[in-house]
């Protein structure tokens, strides 16, 4: 790709988040901008802040806040039969250890990180983001952050030495996937296409 | 940073960078200039450059055309140029005149 195709295509990505009657303008008027300096693709990657500073209001219509469809639902009963089987997982695992008397500072912090991940997934699958916000639930962008926000903890969670520290991670990669999916959907449908890659 | 509200406006806030860009339009007010060219002259990050302009041409202090060439003999897009409008420089003028903590060089525009 040339630097002007690259030019054109950075500040095409920018100015979606323009209003529509703006973008075409400000896009041409930027690349000309861009093309007087000596580092267009340097400006043009600087401009974003101040474009972003002049996006525009994220609008929710009430048409989009609509109830889950069923196949939603069957999959917010899973994610919350999930949820049930992973505390009853960790619940049965403190008890052995309990039991056992097998407290060493690697199970204990193992099952810490599952009680905390456990009650922050129960509070994602059942209460969603309990506060509206509409650009976090109601934009792909915003699902994106909210996806990467619960895949932070339980990225930070893979960190605690466990048996099979792999498995660990993808389970809980799939789990967090899931109930984000779960608390993004589950609590409104906002976009006419759904989900993250926008699937029918 | 808020060095005032314009009275026509009152979302419309004053900061530095809106008086810099004021200050140095009305310095050029028969040499208009493209976003990037007021950047480099103010000193203003594009991060503030941007929003700054479009409020105040939204706000009706800043007008734009597009520069007289040929696109294709010029080798490059046309520019979009900026320069105050009458309500533009009496908002500098009046703002200048008022800003109590601006370097000296910008008291004598007022």
């Amino acid at each position: 790709m040339n630097r002007d195709r690259l030019l054109v295509a950075i500040l095409t990505l920018w100015t979606q988040l323009l209003p529509i009657a703006e973008r075409a303008s400000k896009r041409r008027d930027w690349i000309a901008d861009c093309q007087a300096d000596p580092h267009p693709i340097r400006q043009a990657l600087l401009m974003l802040p101040g474009i972003w500073a002049m996006r525009e209001p994220f609008q929710v219509q009430d048409r989009d806040l609509v109830q889950p469809a069923r196949s939603d639902r069957a999959l917010l009963g899973l994610a919350r039969l999930q949820v049930f089987l992973i505390s009853m997982f960790v619940g049965s695992s403190a008890l052995v250890v309990a039991l056992t008397g097998a407290w060493t500072p690697e199970v204990i912090r193992w099952l810490l990180g599952a009680s905390l991940f456990l009650v922050f997934s129960r509070w994602l699958c059942w209460h969603g983001l309990d506060r509206d916000l509409p650009w976090v639930r109601a934009t792909r962008a915003g699902s994106g952050v909210l996806l990467s926000v619960t895949v932070l903890p339980i990225l930070v969670l893979t960190l605690i030495p466990g048996s099979n520290p792999l498995w660990n991670a993808m389970g809980f990669l799939w789990c967090g996937t899931v109930m984000t999916w779960d608390a993004y959907w589950g609590v409104h449908r906002p976009l006419r296409k759904r989900g993250l890659l926008s699937r029918k | 940073m808020g060095y005032g509200t314009f009275q026509t406006m009152p979302n419309f806030r004053i900061s530095l960078n809106v008086l810099k860009i004021l200050q140095h339009l009305l310095t050029h007010l028969d040499q208009p200039q493209y976003a990037l060219e007021l950047g480099r002259a103010t000193g203003i990050s594009n991060g503030a450059l941007l929003p700054a302009l479009d409020k105040l041409e939204k706000g009706g202090f800043l007008t734009s055309g597009y520069e007289d060439i040929d696109e294709s003999a010029a080798g490059r897009r046309k520019r979009r140029y900026f320069t105050l409008t009458e309500r533009g420089v009496a908002l500098a003028r009046a703002e200048l005149k008022s800003a109590p903590t601006l370097p000296t060089s910008l008291g004598s525009l007022a």
